[in-house]
């Protein structure tokens, strides 16, 4: 709220509106995809091969 | 060279699952990217951006300076585009480079980890310097009269960078051969990298073909609370960025994982129906 009527008494509002506004929410819903994607592909492998720190060699290398 | 049937792969485990596709019908499957980690970068995060849209726009001052003759000028509270345009800029270089990196390491040592890193960084990427792109414009209109200039080497190599990346992305979501597509995306992504000190730098090389100032953090010509507020900016973007990197290349393994089981699975299947026809005839 404070933030909202900050806002009002600046100079320029509207632009810093449409700014931050387009800039936070491109962002999250970004966030958001990575998410969603992220929560259909986990249930989908078991948690015994979710593991993420393993570097591994291409498997064109191994042959 | 071999072929996929002959090739084990190194992560594979006995006899998966049959029913590794069936949603919701393994017990341990995990229900998300996230973990204990994650959970507290995206809390801070959260915390941060909070943190960052007090000072932006009501600790730090707007800009303004009173010159010899007695006029105000400056950009007032358009400045306050600064504390969301600069770090969105500077972490979609990060982006760029770590993906540059990641890519130099793919090449080298062949390595899926480093190869989804270097993509999910990319992504990331994109998104940053899409924002950046963005706001630039929005804030050129106050402070500049324009929207876009295209006579501004800053802003033009900007969006040539951009370009490439997306290029990227658009070539590595095309249906191709997995470890040709790595190489061939690793060689783009290490060119388009190149392009990032350019960006920076353009300012200074080309300083009368831009509407850009040149750094004004490299010669400390900002101070006080606006100093101090894009730097709670870089720290936010820096958080937000590791958290995004982070479940974007747990949605990248998953995605493999989920891959490759199907292509075991489809090759089990032509080889049972092989034998089957076999003993048939």
């Amino acid at each position: 709220m404070t933030l909202l009527l900050a806002l009002f008494a600046l100079t320029h509002a509207g632009y810093l509106a449409a700014g931050w506004s387009i800039g936070l929410l491109a962002i999250g819903a970004y966030a958001l995809s990575v998410l969603v994607r992220g929560r259909a592909l986990s249930k989908r492998v078991p948690l015994s091969r979710q593991r993420w720190m393993n570097s591994l060699p291409d498997e064109d290398e191994q042959s | 060279m071999t072929t996929p049937t002959e090739v084990e792969n190194p992560r594979s485990e006995p006899a998966a699952a049959a029913d590794f596709f069936a949603v919701n019908s393994i017990a341990d499957a995990s229900v998300s990217t996230g973990s204990a980690t994650t959970k507290v970068l995206g809390w801070l995060t959260l915390a941060g951006l909070v943190v960052l849209l007090v000072f932006a726009f009501i600790i730090s001052p707007e800009d303004s300076r009173e010159t010899a003759d007695g006029a105000i000028i400056g950009q007032f509270d358009a400045v306050r585009l600064l504390y969301l345009h600069v770090p969105a800029a500077v972490f979609a270089y990060v982006a760029f480079a770590l993906t540059g990196l990641g890519s130099i390491i793919y090449l080298w040592k062949r390595s899926r980890w480093w190869d989804h890193v270097a993509h999910s960084s990319a992504e990331i990427g994109v998104v940053f310097c899409g924002v950046t792109l963005l706001t630039g414009v929005i804030w050129g209109r106050p402070v500049w009269n324009t929207w876009w200039e295209w006579g501004d080497v800053r802003i033009v190599t900007t969006l040539l960078l951009f370009l490439i990346f997306v290029g990227y992305l658009a070539f590595r979501s095309v249906p191709s051969e997995p470890r040709r597509q790595a190489r061939n995306a690793s060689v783009l992504a290490i060119i388009g990298a190149l392009n990032i000190p350019v960006v920076n730098r353009s300012v200074e090389w080309w300083e009368n073909r831009t509407l850009h100032q040149q750094s004004t953090l490299e010669e400390l010509k900002i101070e006080d609370a606006t100093l101090l507020t894009l730097m709670i900016g870089f720290a936010v973007f820096g958080l937000m960025f590791l958290w995004l990197l982070i479940h974007r290349f747990r949605v990248a393994w998953l995605a493999e994982e989920v891959e490759q089981h199907g292509l075991k699975q489809a090759l089990r299947r032509r080889r049972e129906e092989a034998q089957r026809e076999a003993m048939v005839s």
